[in-house]
């Protein structure tokens, strides 16, 4: 909602999606429940026009909170989703010289047409935006996710300095300065699995996401089911919690540890059978232990024990 | 309340964390007071504390390390704050009893005594624990209960001597009887109050004990990369008084993240493998030449061919410096791929075998690594002493060394050797001989960087 006194951005968590709801590229929008220490955090970044860098746990809803953010601003989301081979400046644009190559060759040699020459001597015909390109011309604030930038080499985060700090830069080939016209709401997730450098670190803020307590899962659980009932709600967040307390004691922090998107789909299987069978089930052997545990060790620790 | 209101010492804490070594800048601390002006800082020290692990806080030990010193900056904000209020409020007294006294001088004279006696017995009283305080309650009333029977008695026994005029007795003797009774039951009640009173003390303990274990788990911290102040705690008896700051040093001399950035640095990119990627320039140039329509030139892809090979000594010379050692390992296998690395072992000096692990029971013999081509095309790292840590003057050493070097030297000649020992020490040991035939550094921050550029190729003064 934005502030009538300020004309600022604030994000407040509570606008959901209806269920059956669908967004711009027809996935299915789902509710999001941030803490409220995130929703103030994300609240910071945007007043303080700087990236928030999250962390968390695979499964916490890392990503998901872009999607939020966007939906319940109802500002345009621009994705990015970064691999290993991702340099920076894929990102911002991506000139395509094997088009120009062509397209001189053909008209080197007269096979175009005029309307085509015309078409071939305007540079932007060859340049093509990135999602981080495309979020500063656009005309209204925008909401970036770089997602998981720690898969991309150690330098990348380093090409992105001087666009993060000045919202522009320049396309090499053309001689372009692109400059954002509003600068846009950033989200950058990282797993945690390589450092990232400190110049880097220093632009950003940054969130750990905590998984949520009891009383948040049951709710988060109750706001994207809303017709299951509460008991079968409460012992499977009961048990769920139990187990995910006996994984930490064992592994240790940095084991691998059952997340929220894991319990959900955990629970969309559960919901599914007769109530009172699968509460019996619930106190004993955990049913449906596939979803959960993903090593055959986890499999014969915890099935064991479940009698 | 809002914090414009409150004078809080923000800047103190931001002293603090930049001292403990956090990499903050005058830009966050600025960025602090922009968020605080707006409508964000809460009403209260937890959203505050909230507020600047989002801005400077970037990953877990961070977090420990702004709670504690947000607690101690808090902790002894508060005090003052209480501190000067009570003095404020103790100037205020003697003020209103000065200006309004209007008897002569000696009134006001002894009006103040009066006041600095309460004073002072008001900071006695204050700083004695409340068990203490229970003990020396109990004993006053222990010691009246069994004057005033005493002491009527005497009075008593002094009138039948002296024959005054009859004045009655102060007191009735039944009068005096349930005076000493209910005396008595006041000072055996807080007697064994005191006696068997472990909850005053252990709630002042568990609180102690709570800051002793953050500030313990801290300590565990420090032997980590950040600059800790290392505290020393004395206490009497269950009460810890306040820690006092002895120094602040950092622990081991080169932190996790300089030896990380160090060994990023060695990256040698080299163009190889299958042809895959576009290389535009040589395209151009191709079509340039021929003139015609040519498929495009693919070259490979950039790769980094910097293989490192670390050497250290695990003789018991070397014990004192085992966790450099490890910080060592660990933080080159983070940053360096497994393939481009490898890590062995010698005892003492590198001669016949080379062990793969620490406790020497995988041994290679050196000239079968030699025969494998194991140095060749790497570069070299050796971690080791050279003899420094005993400070004698080993010749054998020396040779067995020199011979060593030798041979790597003609598989590679990028070849560099970190010593943990300070360099003053190496004088007229075995080390200022191998040093000449070898750049050797010591283990800090810039002994390390030289010993990464040497490995890097470059030239270093």
């Amino acid at each position: 909602m934005v502030d009538a006194l300020s004309g600022q951005l604030r994000y407040t968590g509570t606008k959901q999606p209806k269920p059956g709801e669908r967004d711009a590229n027809d996935q299915p929008l789902l509710p999001y429940l941030p803490s409220p220490e995130l929703v103030e955090a994300v609240n910071l970044a945007i007043m303080l026009e700087r990236p928030l860098l999250l962390k968390g746990e695979p499964g916490c809803g890392k990503t998901r909170l872009a999607h939020s953010v966007a939906y319940e601003l109802g500002l345009p989301l621009y994705c990015w989703y970064v691999k290993s081979t991702s340099q920076a400046r894929d990102g911002l644009y991506s000139y395509d010289t094997l088009g120009r190559l062509r397209d001189a060759q053909l008209a080197a040699s007269g096979m175009l047409k005029d309307k085509d020459i015309a078409r071939i001597n305007k540079p932007s015909t060859y340049i093509r935006l990135g999602p981080l390109g495309r979020a500063f011309l656009s005309k209204v604030r925008s909401v970036v996710l770089i997602d998981e930038i720690d898969k991309a080499d150690i330098d990348f985060p380093n090409d992105l300095l001087l666009e993060l700090d000045e919202s522009q830069f320049v396309i090499e080939e053309v001689g372009l300065l692109v400059k954002a016209v509003s600068s846009p709401i950033i989200f950058i997730t990282s797993n945690d699995e390589k450092d990232l450098p400190d110049a880097f670190l220093r632009r950003c803020l940054f969130h750990y996401l905590d998984f949520p307590d009891q009383e948040r899962l049951e709710k988060i659980v109750l706001s994207i089911y809303p017709s299951t009932s509460k008991l079968l709600v409460k012992s499977a967040v009961t048990r769920f919690k139990k187990l995910r307390k006996e994984m930490q004691e064992d592994k240790g922090p940095l084991g691998k540890r059952i997340s929220t998107s894991e319990f959900l789909d955990w629970f969309d299987i559960l919901r599914r059978y007769p109530e009172d069978e699968i509460l019996s089930q619930l106190d004993g052997k955990i049913p449906f232990p596939g979803v959960l545990l993903k090593s055959w060790e986890d499999h014969c620790r915890y099935l064991s024990q479940g009698q | 309340m809002h914090y414009e209101d409150l004078d809080l010492p923000l800047l103190e804490l931001f002293n603090r964390l930049q001292s403990s070594g956090m990499p903050l800048g005058i830009d966050e601390y600025i960025l602090l007071l922009q968020s605080l002006q707006s409508t964000y800082g809460g009403t209260d020290y937890e959203s505050l504390k909230r507020l600047c692990s989002t801005l400077w806080v970037k990953s877990k030990e961070e977090q420990r390390i702004l709670e504690y010193h947000f607690e101690e900056v808090v902790l002894n904000y508060r005090e003052d704050l209480s501190e000067h209020k009570e003095s404020l409020r103790q100037t205020n007294k003697e003020n209103l009893l000065s200006r309004n006294s209007k008897s002569g001088f000696p009134y006001r004279v002894f009006a103040g005594y009066l006041l600095k006696l309460e004073r002072f017995i008001s900071i006695v009283w204050n700083t004695l624990q409340s068990r203490k305080k229970i003990f020396i309650i109990s004993s006053i009333v222990l010691i009246l209960t069994l004057l005033i029977p005493v002491t009527y008695f005497l009075l008593q026994g002094t009138e039948d001597l002296t024959p005054s005029n009859s004045q009655d007795p102060q007191f009735t003797t039944s009068e005096v009887v349930v005076a000493t009774i209910i005396f008595g039951i006041v000072s055996i009640f807080l007697v064994v109050n005191t006696l068997s009173s472990p909850r005053e003390s252990t709630k002042d303990s568990t609180l102690a004990s709570e800051r002793y274990h953050r500030l313990y788990g801290l300590a565990n911290l420090s032997s980590d990369e950040i600059q800790l102040a290392y505290l020393v705690h004395s206490f009497e008896g269950n009460h810890f008084s306040k820690a006092r700051i002895t120094s602040t040093i950092e622990y081991l001399p080169v932190t996790r993240r300089q030896m990380k950035q160090g060994w990023r640095c060695l990256r040698q990119f080299v163009y190889e493998g299958p042809k895959t990627e576009l290389d535009i320039s040589s395209t151009i140039r191709h079509i340039n030449r021929s003139g015609l329509i040519v498929l495009p030139v693919l070259g490979s892809k950039k790769v980094n061919r910097a293989e490192l090979v670390i050497l250290i000594d695990c003789s018991n010379s070397m014990n004192p410096f085992y966790g450099l050692t490890c910080r060592l390992c660990e933080t080159a296998a983070h940053s360096i791929r497994l393939k481009n690395l490898e890590i062995r072992y010698f005892y003492n000096h590198p001669i016949d075998h080379l062990y793969k692990d620490e406790a020497q029971t995988d041994a290679e013999l050196i000239e079968d690594l030699l025969g494998k081509d194991f140095f060749r095309k790497r570069r070299i790292l050796i971690f080791s002493d050279a003899g420094s840590a005993r400070g004698r003057f080993n010749s054998v050493r020396i040779k067995c060394t020199e011979d060593f070097l030798r041979q790597v030297k003609r598989e590679t000649r990028l070849v560099s050797w970190l010593n943990p020992v300070p360099s003053y020490q190496w004088k007229g040991t075995t080390t200022e001989i191998i040093a000449k035939k070898i750049p050797m550094f010591e283990m800090d921050r810039k002994g390390f960087m030289n010993a990464i550029n040497i490995l890097r190729g470059k030239h270093v003064v």
